[in-house]
């Protein structure tokens, strides 16, 4: 399912992804996230009340596009997951909040903010998901020049 | 305590893209799951252009199917910035243009304390 290649990704730390759920109108919406990959999975925290949790809880299936942030540099290419997301156990983000100190990835968050984040998840109003992965592949990138293109 | 609005007005969502230099866009896939990819930003007189990967997704957006592209900026936890479009595209000048496209927009500096 998962090749030593793109295992080696999602195990490097906790990452930038951009994460497409449906929305029951045709069209997925997509939100940024950081991910961290444990138990075989791909993890998320997001609030309970959230209209991302809805949607996941309606429509479990899934997409997650491992990519830098917007404004950093186009890479050649990209690890596409797809998978479906359940609710999981909060204690995964609590194991991994060391990583985000230690690498820095990807970017710092204030030790406010995951302590704020860290009460949230006691209390039940931010939720973690897991992502089992049931198909991953890497993406081209194009460059500028590649003939499909749209505005915006 | 009622939430804080953090969204964008039109010219900082525009200011947002014209940084970027890559975009993520998702279309439905054909077995029911979203897929996506990495699309490049391209600047250019009359506003931006993504140039997409040849393959399932460049073709759906082009035919006129819903599709979702979302940009960021990270520089710090606080500036956090980030836009989510969604809509169909029509074809504006030759090219499909999602320029119609709903926005939904963030900037974590407006909920800084």
């Amino acid at each position: 399912m998962i090749t030593q290649e793109q295992r080696a990704v999602l195990e490097s730390g906790p990452q930038h992804m951009y994460l497409f759920v449906n929305a029951g109108d045709a069209a997925p919406v997509g939100y940024p996230m950081t991910a961290f990959w444990a138990d075989e999975a791909v993890h998320f925290t997001t609030y309970r009340a959230a209209r991302k949790t809805a949607r996941l809880l309606a429509d479990d299936r899934v997409c997650c596009l491992f990519a830098p942030c917007a404004t950093e540099p186009a890479p050649d290419r990209v690890l596409l997951v797809q998978g479906r997301a359940t609710l999981a156990d909060s204690d995964v983000i609590a194991s991994r909040a060391a990583d985000l100190d230690a690498t820095g990835r990807p970017l710092p968050v204030p030790p406010d903010v995951q302590a704020k984040v860290a009460r949230r998840l006691d209390a039940g109003k931010r939720v973690v998901f897991a992502v089992a992965v049931e198909d991953a592949a890497f993406v081209p990138v194009p460059t500028q020049e590649a003939t499909w293109r749209v505005r915006i | 305590m009622a939430r804080p609005d953090l969204s964008m007005g039109a010219p900082a969502v525009e200011a947002l893209v014209a940084r970027c230099a890559t975009a993520a866009v998702a279309t439905a896939g054909a077995d029911g799951y979203p897929t996506a990819a990495l699309a490049v930003v391209v600047p250019g007189d009359g506003g931006c252009t993504l140039a997409l990967p040849d393959g399932p997704i460049a073709r759906t957006v082009a035919s006129g199917a819903p599709a979702c592209v979302v940009v960021d900026d990270w520089p710090s936890y606080h500036q956090i910035q980030g836009a989510i479009l969604r809509g169909t595209a029509r074809i504006e000048r030759g090219l499909p243009s999602l320029r119609g496209a709903t926005v939904t927009s963030f900037d974590f500096a407006k909920a800084a304390p």
